[in-house]
């Protein structure tokens, strides 16, 4: 039972970075229709920040995860002006760009960090013990910190004049654009946002993973895996998509092995593709 | 117009004498380098490794270069970067030795890629020097083996941790050949020594999510995690078992001063590592190789086994062309090579002429407080490898 919940536990953990990995590519995939496959490179360059801001610069951790969103949004926006806005309406010419770009910013994160990985310390040690489960503090605020994300990009888009007009955008395009909204600008900030988050999944991960050119390959499968369960049309989705996930690899995980887990997760979500084509939480089609 | 137009043509017309005159900086005139190939990759995911070896490799050549080269003349390396594909090895290698005309090629860090490069090797009798540690359980007349194979590292750390720390092992390791070799082989190392297992995980390469083996490790209580974990996953988990503040000391085979730098102090104090050479071996040959890597190299790597592997199979190579009487012949070189001995930074190391593996020495250390290892023990003399 204690290795249950422990299991449990650490599952809500692997589940918490999953979705905050996979919140800024739901938002660009099921807003703007983009596959974009330098994700996981987003997700680096907020790595990367968190261990610039930390230990180039000297600044605190809590000042790496505004400076993740911000590098990131930013790497974002210029590759929506440069190249995604470039390619609208043609999915494969831009996940083909998007991988280009992916192999690009490796190389030159190699070229100008190194190869290596780099070290980010953890910000808060300690761990909480109940009986003969042990929590480390550092998962509890990151659950904590994915869920508070989650629901303020839930209200961003839901409730505000900007989240209005995002949605309008990917509702109707040609009459929001009627109504006076500039629709170019409104892809460029939902590009940064969604890269934004990326970098903050980024920043959060550094400190219990590793910080290397190369790390953004497992979690652009996770934000994948988690948008083809969750779909991509709500966030409950994707919240029930990152926990599907991360607490069925950590519980296969901890009956089986993790190499068998992995296999086993994605036969079930083969599975989940079969019965719903558009994930769990499709929306109804008219 | 013509003034511009004459200009022109004499700067075309000394461009030559400028491209002459710089080879003749290389070379004394009538002296053509010996051509050696680097078969390293700079990109891709071995390329955390193949970096220090790299850097190791070109050091030692660069330094035989600055001494005299080989009978006054310089060794030239044709550089290859096989993006950690195995099947672009086997073909860059075939280029270096066909296209180039390398003497020999010194490269490859997977067994997958020297596996990939073993038969290229052997179809034109040409000449590999390998600088990592791996599995063992290979031999090719082609192939020099420089880093050190189980019977020199894993033998005796099993051993040492069984005597001195505790008997409860748990092997980790990535999903691919050599963790599964080694971890076989530390079983029977345990039942011979009187220790036990009692628990064995894989995780997929590259995976840097260890919630469920964490988890198996605190219930099944070991005393010693036994780790071949490499790359990000191996950063990673030291982390996250740090986080979690288990008791079970981590004893790897592959952690290296470079790797530590990205773990940092607080999660990998205490822990053990068993290599061939660490950057705190105590000898004035190691001082100056230290310090000369320091001012030499500002790209975040540290002196660790893998530059030392990269280094000796320079210094073996630079060893045996000064041997040979035709540095030219791939045949004179490679038996030169045998029962070739050196000065390193690591010891006075050889060649086994009957297996053409490295005798290496043993040292397994400990990383302190302040984040650096030290050498904890070592072994008496060279281990005669037995592959």
């Amino acid at each position: 039972m204690d290795s249950f919940l422990a299991l449990l536990l650490n599952g809500l953990n692997s589940s918490a970075l999953i979705l905050m990995a996979a919140l800024g590519m739901v938002i660009i995939c099921g807003l703007m229709d983009v596959i974009n496959l330098a994700h996981g490179e987003l997700i680096m360059i907020g790595a990367y920040t968190a261990y610039t801001v930390t230990q180039l610069a000297g600044f605190g951790f809590w000042l790496a995860l505004p400076a993740a969103f911000a590098a990131a949004a930013a790497a974002g926006a210029v590759m929506e002006i440069l190249v995604v806005r470039r390619l609208t309406g043609r999915p494969a010419e831009t996940m083909l760009a998007t991988f280009g770009i992916s192999i690009v910013l490796q190389q030159v994160t190699n070229l100008a960090f190194g190869a290596q990985s780099q070290y980010v310390a953890i910000p808060i040690g300690g761990k909480l013990t109940f009986g003969r489960v042990v929590v480390p503090c550092y998962n509890i605020f990151t659950i904590g910190f994915a869920a508070a994300v989650t629901a303020a990009t839930v209200l961003l888009l839901k409730k505000t004049k900007f989240g209005r007009r995002v949605r309008a955008v990917t509702q109707n395009r040609a009459m929001a654009e009627c109504l006076g909204i500039n629709s170019a600008r409104v892809d460029t900030f939902t590009f940064a946002l969604g890269s934004g988050l990326a970098g903050l999944a980024g920043a959060l991960a550094a400190p219990v993973k590793s910080v290397s050119p190369f790390m953004g390959g497992p979690y652009l499968v996770n934000s994948f895996m988690t948008s083809v369960v969750g779909g991509v049309a709500s966030f409950t989705g994707t919240t029930v998509g990152s926990l599907f996930v991360g607490e069925s690899t950590a519980l296969l995980g901890g009956v089986s092995n993790d190499v068998l887990a992995s296999i086993l997760v994605l036969l079930m979500i083969i599975a989940v593709i079969r019965f719903k084509p558009e994930g769990l939480f499709a929306k109804e089609r008219r | 117009m013509k003034r511009k137009l004459c200009a022109l043509a004499a700067c075309v017309a000394m461009l030559p004498c400028l491209l002459t005159g710089c080879g003749n900086g290389k070379a004394p005139a009538g002296q053509k380098p010996i051509k050696i190939g680097l078969l390293y990759s700079l990109s891709g995911v071995t390329s955390v490794s193949e970096k220090q070896l790299y850097n190791g490799t070109k050091l030692a050549i660069d330094q035989i270069n600055q001494s005299g080269g080989i009978r006054g003349r310089q060794i030239e390396t044709v550089f290859a970067d096989y993006a950690s594909d195995p099947a672009k090895a086997a073909d860059k290698a075939r280029k270096l030795i066909l296209d180039d005309k390398v003497t020999a090629i010194v490269g490859t860090c997977s067994s997958s890629a020297r596996q990939a490069v073993k038969p290229v090797v052997e179809q034109y009798q040409s000449l590999l020097i390998y600088p990592q540690s791996y599995e063992g359980q290979e031999h090719s007349k082609n192939i020099v083996y420089v880093g050190c194979i189980p019977n020199q590292q894993a033998e005796i750390f099993v051993n040492w941790l069984l005597k001195n720390t505790g008997k409860k092992f748990f092997l980790i390791g990535c999903d691919f050949i050599y963790p599964h070799v080694e971890n076989t082989l530390a079983k029977q190392y345990l039942a011979a020594g009187g220790g036990s297992v009692v628990g064995e995980e894989y995780v997929p390469y590259g995976s840097t999510d260890f919630s469920s083996v964490l988890n198996k490790i605190k219930t099944s209580n070991p005393d010693i995690i036994y780790s071949e974990l490499t790359g990000d996953s191996n950063v990673a988990f030291y982390k996250q078992y740090g986080a979690y503040g288990l008791k079970a000391t981590i004893a790897s085979l592959t952690t290296n001063e470079t790797v530590l730098k990205a773990i940092g102090t607080q999660a990998s104090k205490g822990s053990y590592i068993c290599v061939d050479y660490f950057k705190n071996v105590q000898n004035d040959l190691n001082k100056k190789f230290v310090q000369t890597y320091a001012a030499t190299y500002k790209d975040g790597t540290e002196p660790s086994y893998a530059v030392m592997g990269g280094y000796n199979a320079g210094l073996f190579l630079g060893e045996a062309l000064k041997k040979a009487n035709d540095p030219d012949s791939t045949q004179q070189v490679l038996a030169a090579l045998k029962g070739l001995k050196i000065d390193s930074p690591s010891g006075e190391i050889s060649i086994d002429a009957s297996n053409n593996h490295a005798a290496l020495y043993c040292r397994i250390g400990q990383v302190g407080d302040n984040g650096e290892i030290s050498v904890i023990y070592q072994s008496e003399k060279t281990i005669a490898p037995k592959p």
